[in-house]
């Protein structure tokens, strides 16, 4: 185990929709899929077959759909090789792709990835290969630290810049990307990112509040990406750099954040909830808007749309996305990457 | 760049050959300060204004230059230049003519200073407004500004230390006093025109004829959730279903199906405001109300959804059985004539 890290298990903690904790093996493939792919994924844009559908699979394939992230204006071709005929309604499992195998379906899906499945595994198919036995010598040549525990160092920082978002509500939800409008924000992040780092998981807090652990893992997932996004921009530590390009960053975090949240449990909302949330006005549209996004038996998400549609319909969302790029290489910077 | 430089920098010459007298008004300032000190003042003077009028000049085509390249910097210090040379041009001419209390010359010089200071006071505001604009970023080279008291609407193509030229709308260019805009309001509609907002305005108006309104009957509202109108006019999209029900008024209707229409539109911002309201009832009818904003950084394109959204409406207004107000013109009256 390295030092200067703080590693936690945060998988554990994870309930699907009646409240029920998922089975040891599933959060045991969850850990071992994250670190896989997080080893394999370098940066560059590159499709990948999966050439299996065992459990352990299809937690790869729920990694490589929430890491595929990139600056780029063709999408990452996720291949899935199985025989099995109802492979789709397995993917729609919970603990897989829950609500993105039907998102990605949708006409006006603007997603970054693409999912196909293939019933044989050929050398036209076109991508990186991996297979079950990739991924369990790399599980083998690991410590258990390092693929059991995860280094929750970044995640606390993303969340500070969430909570941070929150708070400054004169971070402009028009002109989104004048990056200079952050200044005063950034600043302030600066200072707060000189406070030790304190654990990401309350136990107390997890255990009996899953919307807290979704969006602690979120916080997860989001930094897991942090050196991809570092990668797309050539690890300039310049941070000219980073907001030279905060657009493109902004709308590829948009569609990861979209992914990880359709993965998480959370669906779009529907034609009748339109509807209603937009016949409310004020706070009660807020107050609707909360009770769609926490009502933990069927999770829902206005901003779950394109990058398009979230500027005129919460365009006050933006500055999330935003700001947590531009703070990306002060995060960097901070724990020495 | 360069190129482009050195092509104004040759044909305008007259300021180079300023620049030359400069150099020859020096050289005899020096020789004949040994003289005598008299003709010196005067050709220090001379020389002094020599190369205040070279500067400025200089400042003056670099100012076109960094204007035709939209070079906000440069501008604004070519004009700090111009007015730090026209100051030391004063400091100059002061200790050149040692201009000091008690002096005899003090009060002519006075008096012509307050004199220049009343005739080039709209200069002196414009200088002070240049400098108001330029540090707030609130004029840049391309902005479209509207000047209401002065009736211009157009983009800014050149910006000095006195005056504002613009190129308007209708291809004539004008060129107004700087001061203007530190005095009296203007309108900076650039972040709207390059997208920076939440969209461009569309604030129409329509008269609905009331002698259409009407509640719905059983009928009717079946016929507005039947699949064939539905396949047609795919209403049941964009109005609720509990909307649609025996004694509900056709224009109450259509004013929800208005504005779920509109909420749905790609290129309709939901903020800051997205309104379809009634107003004043006139006498030609009921005045509906639509207050949207749509996303675009071109005014073309604005126009061109700005059309399809009024298209939109006249269309639409039939499926519930209502009708835009139209007075009757003469054709109308002759041909009721004519039946009767």
């Amino acid at each position: 185990m390295k030092k200067n890290t703080l590693r936690e298990c945060p998988f554990e903690y994870m309930r699907d929709r009646n409240g029920n904790k998922f089975s040891e093996e599933t959060v045991g493939n969850w850990y071992k899929s994250r670190a896989f792919v997080l080893d394999r994924l370098d940066g560059n844009q590159q499709d990948v077959v999966v050439d299996g559908d065992s459990p352990l699979m299809l937690s790869v394939v729920r990694h490589l759909a929430l890491y595929s992230h990139y600056i780029s204006n063709k999408p990452t071709v996720i291949t899935l090789v199985s025989q099995n005929a109802t492979i789709e309604d397995e993917l729609k499992k919970e603990e897989y792709l829950c609500h993105l195998v039907d998102y990605l379906k949708r006409a006006d899906c603007d997603l970054d990835i693409e999912l196909r499945t293939v019933k044989e595994f050929s050398d036209d198919l076109q991508g990186v290969r991996i297979t079950e036995s990739d991924v369990n010598e790399f599980v083998n040549k690991k410590g258990h630290d390092d693929v059991y525990t995860v280094d929750t160092r970044k995640a606390v920082l993303a969340q500070r810049i969430y909570e941070l978002g929150a708070l400054i509500d004169n971070l402009t939800a028009e002109d989104i990307h004048s990056t200079k409008r952050y200044a005063m924000a950034l600043d302030a992040f600066e200072y707060l990112l000189r406070d030790k780092i304190k654990p990401l998981i309350d136990k107390a807090q997890w255990e009996n509040d899953p919307i807290k652990v979704k969006n602690g893992l979120s916080s997860i997932y989001s930094a897991d990406c942090f050196e991809l996004r570092a990668f797309a921009i050539n690890n300039d530590k310049n941070y000219k750099k980073w907001e030279e390009n905060n657009e493109a960053l902004s709308i590829s975090e948009h569609a990861r954040w979209v992914v990880e949240r359709l993965i998480m449990g959370y669906r779009p909302i529907n034609h009748e909830e339109r509807m209603q949330y937009e016949s409310l006005f004020g706070q009660k549209r807020q107050a609707y808007f909360k009770v769609l996004k926490n009502n933990v038996q069927d999770l829902a998400h206005i901003d779950i749309c394109s990058y398009r549609d979230l500027r005129r319909i919460d365009p006050n969302s933006l500055k999330y996305d935003s700001f947590l790029m531009l703070a990306i290489p002060r995060i960097l910077k901070r724990l020495k990457h | 760049m360069k190129s482009l430089g050195n092509k104004w920098l040759i044909k305008n010459r007259w300021w180079t050959i300023v620049g030359a007298l400069f150099v020859v008004f020096l050289a005899m300032a020096i020789w004949s300060y040994c003289k005598d000190k008299h003709i010196a003042q005067w050709l220090q003077l001379l020389t002094l204004t020599s190369f205040v009028v070279f500067v400025i000049g200089l400042c003056n085509t670099l100012t076109n230059i960094f204007s035709l390249r939209k070079k906000e910097n440069g501008i604004t210090w070519c004009q700090i230049i111009i007015l730090l040379s026209i100051g030391l041009w004063i400091l100059g001419f002061i200790l050149i003519f040692n201009i000091q209390s008690g002096n005899n010359n003090t009060i002519v010089f006075g008096i012509i200073g307050g004199l220049l200071t009343l005739i080039f006071q709209d200069k002196i505001k414009g200088v002070v407004t240049f400098i108001h604009l330029r540090a707030n970023n609130l004029l840049n080279i391309g902005d479209w500004i509207q000047v209401p008291k002065l009736g211009v609407d157009g983009e800014v193509r050149k910006v000095t230390l006195t005056t504002v030229t613009l190129y308007n709308w209708d291809t004539t260019t004008s060129t107004i006093p700087i001061s203007t805009l530190h005095a009296d309001h203007f309108i900076n509609l650039q972040h709207m025109s390059s997208g920076k907002t939440y969209g461009w305005r569309i604030d129409k108006t329509f008269i609905v004829d009331t002698e259409c309104f009407h509640t719905i009957s059983q009928q009717e509202a079946d016929m507005f959730k039947s699949e064939d109108f539905n396949k047609q006019h795919n209403i049941l999209d964009f109005l609720p279903e509990n909307e649609i029900k025996e004694g509900a008024l056709n224009a109450r209707m259509y004013r929800l199906y208005l504005y779920h229409w509109l909420m749905s539109q790609p290129d309709v911002s939901q903020l800051p405001r997205l309104v379809v309201k009634w107003i004043d009832q006139v006498k030609e009818g009921m005045q509906l109300q639509m207050y949207v904003f749509i996303i675009t950084n071109n005014l073309d394109d604005f126009e061109w959804h700005q059309s399809l959204v009024i298209e939109h409406v006249m269309e639409s207004l039939g499926w519930f059985g209502l009708r835009l107000y139209q007075r009757p013109s003469s054709y109308d009256e002759n041909t009721k004539e004519a039946a009767l």
